[in-house]
């Protein structure tokens, strides 16, 4: 299970973003109130894919599967970075 | 991670063994693995049959729905033609959407799978060949049954994706709605039986030493299919299965004047409905890697970045159902999620592409059969992605919407991102399962007319579209600019219609199915395993892998397989058998006994299929006689399995012993059982939403739910219920009897606690027919009800195998897997007994 979650890290902090901003904006509305806590969602959701980032790319791997399995890591945590900033948009850019 | 299991990886130097192997173990493997005779191919289940059933019934269905989108067009040829009448038309567009999402496309790569997954990673075969052979024959009895509504006037008339209102009971009062509900429902289960056992056999049954980075790609495609099937089939399924309840008993949940909302369908619909579009292109993209590297005589480039890439597109497909929901007056903010998502998602289905792109630029590819279809794929694909990102944009969305357009969209995209992909594969696997190969010449005739037809059939589409023409109209007014468009589209339908007769007239001239008997062997050079020679029971020893393409990294491989040099050289214990290995690594773990041919598979699903289709036709006391036989018919096929056998380890070459017997969470049959968990986690998960959507959307409709309070004695009886399952697997080992009994308490518990919610609920007053709110309610309740009866059925089974003197201990499959159901069970009920009285409080 630790292999996966290493590999998967970054989309699952993306899958966790998304829907909670799905669900702040579909029960919550679109006021002040909810797109701070979007805001917050996102702040804290971008420092978890930092700081797995930091902690994988600070590994040693000892065999080629580790290896492979830390490039993987790092990649995907890159991915879902980027794609946390990017899901985030509509809050900056929708005003309704 | 030196080692995930404690095995010492250095044993793997033992191989090749160097010693000859006795004649006798090869004729032993072939009586063991033998061919079926006359009847007995209806109780087939080795996966080289079930996988040529599978696939050939898939690729009749797209046949039968190509026909159907053939008279599509030649209606609209021309302006106010009368070859279909409008209420046929409707029929006709409704089946060919269906059929091909349903019928085809899903269990085409399902059924590729089954077919080459066992070959590709060295197995005997998947691990469950009796769910192969029961999802088969649900999803070809069911699907027939289904499609042969179309000849009594029957069919479903509402649009593939069947919204309410119009496919409620007051605008479609006739069955043709319930033939769809029924049915797709039912040929879900048959998709989901194949996911759990696709997961199961690429995590469990790799070749050893052929870990995760090793694993070829099409594996990893169908391993993230699979895992798509499990999370987004369940929406459908409760969907379904609430408008038919909604068409049977009146429980309001999408009618939006008694506090359901028609929109909570498409949610639940396209929850399923989008990731279906990436669950149909990921194997598809999977099998593209594969004969690309192949084409190009070159290793895949970015083999890690079309893994994640994978992932990636799983994960996001999840997260952009709501883009076919931009018309609907959703929220500015909440439509921009799902816009953005909807762009997201063509990053990693790029990566893929620029991967087959830069593979084919550094290789030398060849103009083969199987290359000239990975090319046209490429460019059909890449041009429905580019019409993707434009009705990603919800102002362009909102103009394209239900138009032509769409229709071009959708088309470029699933036949760029499956129909091509399957049509190469057909000709480079073919020669695997066939004694000859199809013809490169005509290949190259159904390639020019699949490809040109193909354009010429779509491309005007996007231009009727934008010029205004709506999806699903059976005719329209001449003068309007949509003559020339049509009739070109029609003609190119019959175009590509000629390339595929002229492919189905190759099959008929060379295809030559001979499982066993020889085949024509590696004709385009791949360099993965199932192009090992084999026979029934697959590769005669079973290889360590070292690499991802292992025939070209060493060309005396094959030789030192057949010579039995590797593992499992022999039945080790006299039946069939496949070694299961760790998830991450691939080490050798133990033996499992496979389950051989039976006809109890067969009888289950023509059961079932039964109990559904007599529900569909109202014929209630057929259906629930056929409901019963359905189940003794799982039972008396489970009843022949999970049986320990006398020789505890075994010896499965080299001199490497495993166990033959394993329980708890390394042995496979947990990990179909938790897969089968999250399935009916989704379809609760999913029934909670939909009770907080009506709450969020039609609070004028929501009263006080019953108080919390009452809640307390059933959460005290459902952990009771816990802690009885938990009980009856620690004392299995002082006694059989109290652990059967543990189980039995604990399935009553949860029966009692059911009981105490239902009392509660309709103690308050509230109907189910009375508002959405009601409905949803006691929809929770049926839904656990069904899990109830479920974990007592699966109680009294192993009552029942106690009694017989089946229960092994100190440990058994059968009770830890009925105490896994159990545990869930009063974790689903404690859960809705609990989120029930708390949505909607203060309404």
């Amino acid at each position: 299970m630790k292999s996966w979650l290493i590999i998967m890290g970054g989309l699952i902090l993306w899958a966790v973003h998304f829907f909670l901003l799905y669900l702040l904006a579909e029960f919550g509305g679109s006021g002040t109130g909810v797109r701070l806590v979007a805001s917050l969602c996102t702040l804290v959701l971008l420092g978890a894919a930092a700081w797995m980032f930091l902690a994988v790319s600070r590994e040693t791997p000892g065999d080629p599967f580790a290896r492979w399995r830390r490039r993987a890591a790092m990649l995907a945590l890159a991915f879902g970075g980027l794609g946390i900033a990017f899901q985030y948009l509509p809050v900056l850019l929708i005003d309704r | 991670m030196r080692s995930e299991t404690g095995f010492d990886p250095t044993l793997y130097e033992r191989f090749p063994t160097r010693d000859e192997r006795p004649k006798e173990e090869e004729e032993d493997l072939r009586r063991i693995w033998c061919k079926p005779k006359g009847w007995e191919y209806l109780f087939a289940v080795n996966n080289n049959y079930i996988g040529i059933y599978y696939l050939g019934t898939a690729f009749l269905f797209f046949l039968m729905a190509g026909v159907l989108g053939l008279l599509m067009r030649a209606q609209l040829a021309a302006p106010m033609l009368e070859i279909l009448p409008q209420g046929t038309y409707n029929q006709v567009f409704t089946m060919h959407g269906t059929v091909m999402m349903f019928l085809f496309a899903v269990p085409a790569v399902e059924a590729a799978g089954v077919l080459l997954l066992p070959q590709m990673l060295a197995a005997r075969d998947l691990p469950f060949p009796r769910l192969s052979a029961y999802a088969f024959w649900a999803y070809a009895v069911g699907g027939l049954c289904f499609f042969a509504s179309i000849f009594v006037g029957l069919a479903p008339d509402g649009g593939w994706f069947m919204y309410p209102p119009l496919t409620s009971k007051a605008y479609s009062p006739g069955i043709n709605t319930d033939f769809w509900l029924l049915g797709i429902g039912f040929i879900e289960i048959s998709a989901i039986a194949g996911a759990i056992e696709i997961i199961v056999g690429v995590l469990r049954t790799r070749a050893p030493g052929m870990r995760l980075d090793k694993m070829p790609i099409f594996a990893w495609a169908m391993l993230v299919f699979a895992v798509m099937i499990v999370i987004a089939f369940p929406s459908i399924i409760l969907g379904t299965l609430l408008l038919e309840i909604e068409r049977a008993f009146n429980w309001p949940f999408f009618d939006a004047t008694r506090g359901g909302d028609p929109l909570l369908w498409q949610h639940l619909f396209w929850f399923f409905g989008h990731p279906e579009v990436y669950i149909i292109f990921l194997p598809a993209a999977g099998m593209m890697s594969m004969i690309v590297a192949t084409v190009a005589g070159e290793r895949l480039v970015g083999y890690r970045l079309i893994v994640l890439a994978m992932i990636a597109t799983g994960f996001i497909s999840f997260g952009v159902w709501a883009h076919h929901m931009f018309t609907t007056g959703m929220p500015p903010m909440t439509t921009g999620f799902f816009s953005a998502a909807s762009m997201a998602v063509s990053v990693p289905a790029g990566i893929q592409v620029f991967s087959w792109i830069a593979t084919l630029a550094i290789g030398k590819p060849k103009f083969n059969a199987p290359g000239l279809f990975v090319m046209g794929s490429i460019v059909i694909f890449v041009t429905g992605g580019l019409t993707g990102v434009m009705v990603a944009m919800v102002p362009f969305d909102w103009q394209a919407h239900d138009s032509y357009f769409i229709v071009a969209h959708l088309h470029y995209v699933l036949i760029g991102g499956m129909v091509f992909p399957l049509f190469a594969a057909f000709y480079y696997w073919i020669p695997m399962v066939s004694r000859r190969a199809l013809s490169e010449r005509l290949a190259k005739w159904v390639f020019g007319l699949m490809f040109t037809g193909m354009n010429v059939a779509f491309l005007p589409m996007h231009l009727a579209g934008l010029q205004g023409m709506p999806r699903r109209v059976y005719t329209y007014l001449p003068g309007q600019g949509l003559e020339l468009p049509n009739l070109v589209s029609t003609v190119g339908a019959f175009m590509l219609g000629l390339g595929v007769l002229l492919f189905v007239v190759d099959l008929a001239r060379n295809f030559r199915l001979a499982p066993g008997e020889g085949n024509a062997g590696n004709v385009y050079g791949g360099g993965t395993l199932e192009w090992l020679p084999s026979e029934l029971y697959s590769t005669r020893s079973i290889p360590v892998v070292t690499s991802r393409e292992p025939l070209w990294d060493d060309p005396a491989l094959a030789d030192e397989v057949e010579k039995g040099r590797y593992f499992l050289p022999r039945s080790a214990t006299g039946l069939r058998e496949t070694i299961v290995t760790s998830p991450l690594l691939a080490e050798p773990q133990y033996l499992q006994i496979m389950p051989g041919p039976s006809p109890w598979p067969f009888a289950a699903a023509i059961f079932t299929a039964g109990f559904f289709l007599a529900l569909t036709v109202q014929a209630y006391l057929f259906a629930w006689v056929s409901g019963v036989l359905a189940v003794i018919s799982v039972l008396r096929w489970l009843w022949e399995t999970d049986r320990p056998i006398e020789i505890e380890g075994v010896d499965i070459g080299a001199d490497i012993r495993v166990p033959t017997y394993v329980t708890g969470p390394s042995s496979h049959g947990w990990w179909a059982m938790i897969i089968l968990l999250v399935v009916m986690g989704m379809i609760f998960l999913m029934a909670l939403f939909s009770l907080a959507f009506l709450s969020s959307n039609q609070p004028g409709f929501w009263r006080p739910p019953p108080p919390l309070g009452e809640a307390i004695s059933m959460l005290m009886l459902y952990a009771a219920a816990i802690g009885f399952a938990l009980a009856a697997r620690s004392v299995l080992r002082r006694s059989p009897f109290w652990s059967v009994m543990a189980l039995l308490f604990s399935a009553a518990a949860s029966s009692a606690a059911l009981g105490l919610d239902y009392a509660s609920w309709s103690g308050s007053g509230l109907d189910p027919t009375a508002s959405g709110q009601g409905a949803v309610a006691y929809a929770l309740l049926a839904l656990q009800a069904c899990a109830a009866a479920i974990a007592m059925l699966m109680a009294l089974y192993c009552a029942a195998r106690g009694v017989r003197g089946l229960v092994a201990q100190p440990r058994n499959n059968s009770i830890d897997l009925t105490m896994l159901f159990l545990v869930y069970t009063a974790a689903q009920g404690a859960t809705g007994a609990l989120v029930s009285r708390l949505v909607g409080v203060g309404g």
